[in-house]
């Protein structure tokens, strides 16, 4: 049966894609960990990553020399959209969240949504002003990554692939390391137990904080830039969809566990690119909430729950 | 106070509460009635009337969240949902689709009562889960109706997919359509816009009247309690399990029923109507207005449905703006615009009268 | 446990290991396991009617998670509840509560947001009427179950002076008006059990003298026993007429509250400090 021989290589399409929600989706787990808080304009910030990475492509591709070298235009354009997507996320948190600190639990969640509304229709009005439509870019990935992939055991991985693979594996084990290991960690760990008394304690909880959104839309900028080269098209409307799917995503695994989020996204992943194969595309959607409804009401707390794990 | 516990007639009853109840909520609705005709004295184009149907059906829906939302403290982003299965449900039964015609006045309960068993499906996971596990899964319970409603054109033509229903019909009084040709009565003219105005205008006077309704009474103390905590509500012997049932009963029911006067209203319906976006539209009514505020979700209605329209020659700048507006006004009133912060107090009345029939002085 | 617990009087003993037949609230067997830790091992309590009977013991003795077993908050792993010979075991907190088993919390659980006269009215759950639909037409039934509920309501809040205060969002008032609107709340739907669960805590003097009159006059005032969980020895010893101390989850000893509250043991397990009486 066709569909049978391509499990495998349904696999590692999920895998890809499940990376990327993974990376998306530790954003929320950590804001989530530290403030309760949905912050629903995270999605918008992985797509900002997304255009921040195809300009700087744009732009070094454009003087060439050896800024257009391979390697080194990936590292640029990876940095590039971290630090974009993590300066976005820092004073998206400033200017739309804080105030609202000690307010009720909605009021920043509409908040969110409204930072949401604006980031979206800027990046289109930025679209509309400097090439006269919003249509979605296209991506010229091989500038950057050669097309081709290998073989193993009769399944293709492309090299995209493998560098949506090497570089979400390195992200997360370099915070999973983070979060365990240094004394910004701690605080974060801290400041998730209780905020109050991790201030009593010394703590700089507004530091810790913006820190929290730092590292998280850092992540969620660097999943935009392998989104950009992975798919090689992207549009504004693209943080939208890919939000809802890493937050589910981050529930799934029990939000405010890093490992959950991990999870979360890997599973949600795998089992749409499967839904995909096996029953039809239109329906891939359907089965990542069917699954994050059965699951939830299986087990409440997501498939890690934070009883079992630390949070974040 | 000292009449409070002087009894020294026997006769002495204290003033009914469900009366006073009752009549406040009654004369709340009225008002809302009253500015409803207000506004269709003085607007000056159909266009206008246009605008103030959808406002009150936003309305509606705002009320109704607002219960859940609200009072009961349940997060739901996915509510557009149960307007969807009522509008839907409407136009399978009510249009050349399937050339099934069911009576609009018949479809309204079918409607409402096909979203409150949706709204048990939505509640029954909600029930274990919490928070944000909660909203979650109603946003997950949202989009899964939609893309049902996008999908089911295959392999039997259910809902006609992305096409939407179009030809539905016309909510009939005897022999007479709403909404088919102009109507005048004497002096008064009654355009078909109009007509639909007035319908939906009754509609969210009765939602209102409800809502006031249930808010004061023994449900909708069990819902306000539940949400400041659960262990102390259940304690008291409120089953929680009923009590947040009820909550995406209610809400889902009056999202049903403005679906179904909407596709009435409309002759038309498309997936797309009930994108996760409308939820969070109704959710922002429900908090700009002053989130457990009946009256404030007409004015988170009013405030959402009128700015885009205002905005209309900025056209492109429009979602921008309300962007902005959702971030400064949550900024500078998080406790939304038409709230005061401080929980709304009703005051019973503990003085009992002399008069034997002294229930309603 | 049986062996672990003696009796020290013939007849008012808390810690029945016999028959608890006759007995408002009984409870044998008491277990509740958070994991590994035992919080709750085997305990066993016989509330006659029209008693107020103390449970008391060292912090993290177990007395909270025992009161939360009892009122349906906490599922009891091993052992049985009854309540006036009904196993209410498996029954939830709300079901026990309209039987009349009642409850206030250590750390006050009112609801802020709504008035005082609003609070005891959902208290009231039970003896009032309507829901979705009962709620909105009203009608006869309803009308009258919510007139009585408030006329019954006032009642209560003057009798714990508090009617001047009916009106006033709950979560403004005092620490000591806020438990004694918890112990209305749960007195107005006439419980034949009431569970207090430290009820002293956070009081001035004065204000817990009030409670202690308060807590004495309860079971003749509206006929109804008391089970006390109380870190306060003097609150304990004026109004209990039995108690019985657990320790790590077990019991200890039981009796009268001047024969307990001298007794070695418990001054041990108290290191001495609290029991001055």
């Amino acid at each position: 049966m066709d569909a049978l021989e391509s499990l495998p290589q349904q696999l590692v399409y999920g895998l890809a894609l499940g990376s990327v929600y993974a990376m998306i989706a530790l954003g929320y787990s950590m804001v989530y960990g530290v403030l309760e808080f949905i912050n629903f304009s995270h999605g918008e910030v992985f797509m900002v990553g997304a255009f921040a990475s195809l300009l700087t492509l744009t732009a070094l591709t454009g003087i060439g020399g050896i800024l257009a070298w391979g390697p080194l235009l990936l590292l640029t354009m990876l940095a590039v959209a971290m630090l974009a997507s993590g300066a976005l996320g820092v004073a998206v948190e400033r200017l739309a969240y804080r105030p609202l600190r000690k307010s009720s639990r909605l009021a920043p969640l509409i908040s969110a949504i409204g930072v949401s509304l604006i980031l979206q229709n800027l990046v289109m009005l930025l679209q509309v002003h400097f090439q006269g439509d919003s249509r979605p870019q296209s991506v010229p990935a091989r500038d950057v990554v050669p097309a081709g992939s290998w073989e193993v055991l009769g399944v293709r991985i492309s090299y995209t692939a493998g560098l949506v693979f090497a570089v979400s594996i390195v992200l997360m084990i370099a915070l999973g390391a983070l979060v365990s290991r240094s004394s910004l960690g701690r605080s974060m760990r801290a400041t998730a137990q209780d905020a109050e008394v991790a201030g009593l304690m010394g703590i700089n909880v507004s530091g810790v904080i913006t820190r929290t959104f730092l590292i998280g839309s850092g992540l969620a900028g660097a999943a935009g830039c392998l989104v950009a080269l992975y798919y090689t098209q992207i549009d504004y409307t693209m943080g939208f969809s890919a939000g809802i799917k890493a937050f589910a995503a981050a529930v799934l695994g029990g939000i405010g566990s890093i490992r959950g989020a991990m999870a979360g996204g890997l599973v949600l992943g795998v089992t749409e690119a499967f839904a995909a194969t096996f029953l039809s595309a239109t329906y891939k959607d359907l089965v990542a909430f069917v699954l994050l409804v059965v699951v939830l009401a299986i087990r409440p707390a997501g498939l890690l729950g934070r009883k079992t794990l630390e949070r974040v | 106070m000292t009449a409070l516990m002087e009894g020294r007639e026997a006769k002495t009853r204290l003033p009914s509460p469900d009366a006073a109840s009752r009549r406040s909520a009654a004369k709340q609705a009225g008002i809302l009635a009253i500015v409803c005709a207000l506004v269709l004295l003085a607007a000056p184009s159909d266009y206008t009337v246009r605008i103030a149907t959808m406002i009150l059906i936003y309305a509606a829906l705002a009320m109704g969240l607002n219960v859940v939302v609200g009072l009961a403290g349940l997060l739901d982003l996915g509510f557009i949902a149960f307007f969807g299965v009522g509008a839907y449900s409407y136009a399978l039964l009510a249009s050349n689709l399937h050339d099934i015609h069911i009576n609009f006045w018949l479809m309204v309960p079918v409607g409402m009562l096909a979203a409150a068993l949706l709204g048990v499906v939505v509640g029954l996971p909600a029930l274990r889960t919490h928070g944000d596990y909660l909203a979650i899964v109603t946003l997950g319970f949202g989009e899964i109706v939609f893309i049902l409603l996008v999908n089911l054109d295959r392999p039997i033509n259910i809902t006609n997919g992305p096409q939407g229903v179009l030809g539905i019909d016309l909510p009939a009084v005897g022999g007479w359509q709403i909404g088919r040709e102009d109507v005048y009565l004497g002096p008064i003219g009654l355009t078909t816009t109009m007509q639909f105005f007035v319908l939906a205008a009754l509609y969210t006077a009765g939602v209102m009247y409800c809502a006031l309704r249930l808010r004061d009474a023994r449900l909708g103390r069990a819902w306000r309690a539940m949400q400041e905590s659960e262990a102390a509500t259940s304690s008291c012997g409120v089953s929680i399990v009923r009590a947040k049932l009820s909550a995406f009963v209610f809400g889902a029911s009056v999202a049903g029923g403005a679906g179904v006067l909407t596709a009435a209203w409309y002759g038309s319906v498309f997936p797309d109507s009930f994108l996760f976006s409308e939820s969070i539209k109704v959710l922002a009514m429900v908090v700009l207005g002053g989130i457990g505020s009946v009256w404030g979700a007409l004015a988170g209605a009013v405030v959402l449905v009128f700015m885009p329209e205002l905005l209309r020659e900025f056209d492109q700048y429009r979602l921008l703006i309300f962007g902005l507006v959702l971030v400064l006004v949550m900024r500078l009133r998080p406790q939304g615009l038409f709230a005061s912060g401080t929980p709304r107090v009703r005051r019973w009345t503990l003085r009992r009268s002399t008069t034997r029939r002294g229930g309603s002085s | 446990m049986t062996a672990t617990a003696q009796r020290m009087d013939g007849g008012t003993g808390v810690l029945a290991a016999e028959s608890t037949a006759g007995h408002l609230l009984s409870a044998t067997g008491l277990v509740k396991r958070f994991g590994g830790l035992i919080a709750v091992d085997g305990v066993d309590l016989a509330v006659p009617a029209n008693d107020i009977v103390g449970i008391i013991g060292p912090n993290g003795a177990g007395k909270t998670t025992l009161l939360n077993m009892l009122s349906g908050a906490l599922a009891v792993d091993e052992g049985t509840i009854r309540l006036d010979g009904v196993d209410i075991t498996q029954r939830n907190a709300a079901s026990r509560a309209a039987l009349g088993l009642r409850r206030t919390f250590q750390n006050i659980r009112l609801f802020g947001g709504m008035t005082v006269l609003e609070n005891v009215l959902v208290g009231m759950h039970v003896q009032t009427r309507g829901w979705i639909a009962g709620g909105i037409i009203g009608g006869w039934g309803v009308a009258r179950a919510e007139r009585a509920a408030v006329e019954t309501a006032a009642t209560v809040l003057t009798t714990l002076g508090l009617e001047s205060c009916a009106n006033s969002l709950a979560g403004s008032l005092s620490y000591g008006q806020q438990r004694r609107v918890e112990i209305a709340r749960a007195l107005a739907s006439s419980p034949r059990v009431l569970l207090l669960d430290e009820p002293a805590a956070g009081l001035n003097s004065a204000e817990k003298r009030e409670a202690t009159e308060l807590i004495c006059s309860l079971p003749e005032r509206y006929g109804l026993s008391v089970v006390l969980v109380e870190h306060d020895m003097d609150l304990v010893s004026d109004t209990c007429s039995a108690i019985s101390v657990i320790e790590y989850g077990r019991p200890l000893c039981d009796g009268r509250p001047a024969e307990v509250l001298n007794d070695q043991r418990v001054i041990d397990a108290y290191l001495g400090t609290a029991v001055v009486r």
